[in-house]
């Protein structure tokens, strides 16, 4: 192994560490956790099988072997930066749906208890 | 509540409202004044002054919302209080003063006849009054021509707050009301969904307190936000 490798091999492995610590105290839910975990797990497979990058550029006809990361990270990316957009979207829905609803019952409520 | 009104059938103003304690009371005294039989619902969008206070005090039904969510939602709020309360028509009355009430018993009888399943109150249609910035202008004047092409109806002021609304209508609003600068994107989903739209010629004032949600770098955010709304709804196909 080069010590690049170990380096990489040892961050991915704080990442997952620090992911499953998350949703062991609860401040990160399993559902959002799964992408995460697995964008680790793909990190620990590319530093310990240092070859698997050189293959991939191979088979996509890139020269430069590591330049095959830069346009996967941004692919990554670029889909959870949307699938957040979807989950804000549906949130403030969800927020503004919860807040008519409360005004309205508070109203409903208020002229229950004049009469 | 609801004495003699000249049609038959029961209204609603709602004046959505978010800080604006400066002019809240006035707002609703003067709509009870003018428009005899009608009943005034301010919808404090989360207000953190007096203004929900000062709107209790005057006499009108108040709904609050827990957050700030906008001025959308907070006459969607109003629209799904006068589903509820079955209400025949509703006005919809900005909270800053700027409209006067006076126009309101025209608007309402022309949906009373059957003549029109919304009426919009314009600044345009008639001299005087207060016209808005020359900025606003030009946004209102491209609103028109890309209403022209998009709904093949001339709409004059397409960012006019003071609209009354049938009983269909409303039902129709009460579950779909776009959030941010609604006015202009509400025009087009009330037209492709089949409603009837009318302009009358209105007089509006210039504000009396507070200050326009619009200002600083939202004029920009504000044309975008409106034009992109205005393609993906005429996009949507139609609703109803």
């Amino acid at each position: 192994m080069k010590p690049i490798q170990i380096f990489v091999f040892c961050a991915s492995l704080g990442l997952l560490i620090i992911i499953l610590e998350l949703v062991r105290r609860g401040k990160l839910k399993e559902r959002f956790a799964l992408l995460w975990l697995f964008s680790a797990a793909v990190l620990i497979v590319f530093s310990i099988w240092g070859s698997l990058l050189e293959i991939l550029a191979r088979i996509l006809g890139i020269y430069y072997a590591p330049s095959v990361l830069l346009p996967v990270v941004i692919f990554f990316a670029v889909i959870l930066f949307i699938y957040f957009s979807v989950i804000v979207s549906r949130q403030s829905e969800q927020l503004k749906n919860l807040a008519q609803k409360i005004a309205l019952l508070e109203a409903e409520l208020r002229e229950k208890t004049s009469d | 509540m609801n004495n003699k009104n000249k049609e038959s059938g029961r209204a609603l103003a709602i004046v959505p409202a978010y800080n604006e304690e400066a002019t809240i009371e006035s707002v609703v005294q003067e709509i009870l004044k003018k428009v005899p039989g009608i009943d005034v619902c301010v919808v404090d969008d989360g207000s953190t002054d007096s203004t929900r206070m000062r709107a209790q005090r005057s006499g009108a039904i108040v709904i609050s919302h827990p957050l700030n969510m906008g001025i959308g939602v907070a006459v969607q709020t109003g629209f799904m209080y006068a589903v509820h309360h079955k209400y025949d028509r509703a006005v919809q009355v900005d909270g800053d003063g700027q409209h006067d009430p006076v126009f309101i018993p025209a608007m309402m009888s022309l949906l009373a006849k059957g003549e029109a399943d919304v009426v919009s109150g314009s600044r345009f249609l008639d001299k005087g009054g207060y016209k808005s910035s020359f900025l606003r202008r030009i946004g209102i004047w491209f609103f028109e021509i890309m209403n022209r092409v998009l709904i093949g109806q001339r709409i004059s002021d397409s960012t006019s707050g003071f609209r009354a609304f049938s009983r269909p209508a409303i039902e129709f609003l009460a579950d779909d009301y776009p959030e941010d600068y609604p006015e202009p994107e509400v025009v087009i989903i009330l037209k492709k969904a089949g409603f009837r739209i009318k302009e009358v010629p209105v007089v509006m004032r210039e504000r009396q307190g507070g200050r326009s949600s619009i200002r600083g770098f939202k004029p920009f955010h504000y044309m975008v936000k409106v034009i992109l709304a205005i393609l993906i709804q005429s996009l949507k196909g139609d609703k109803r």
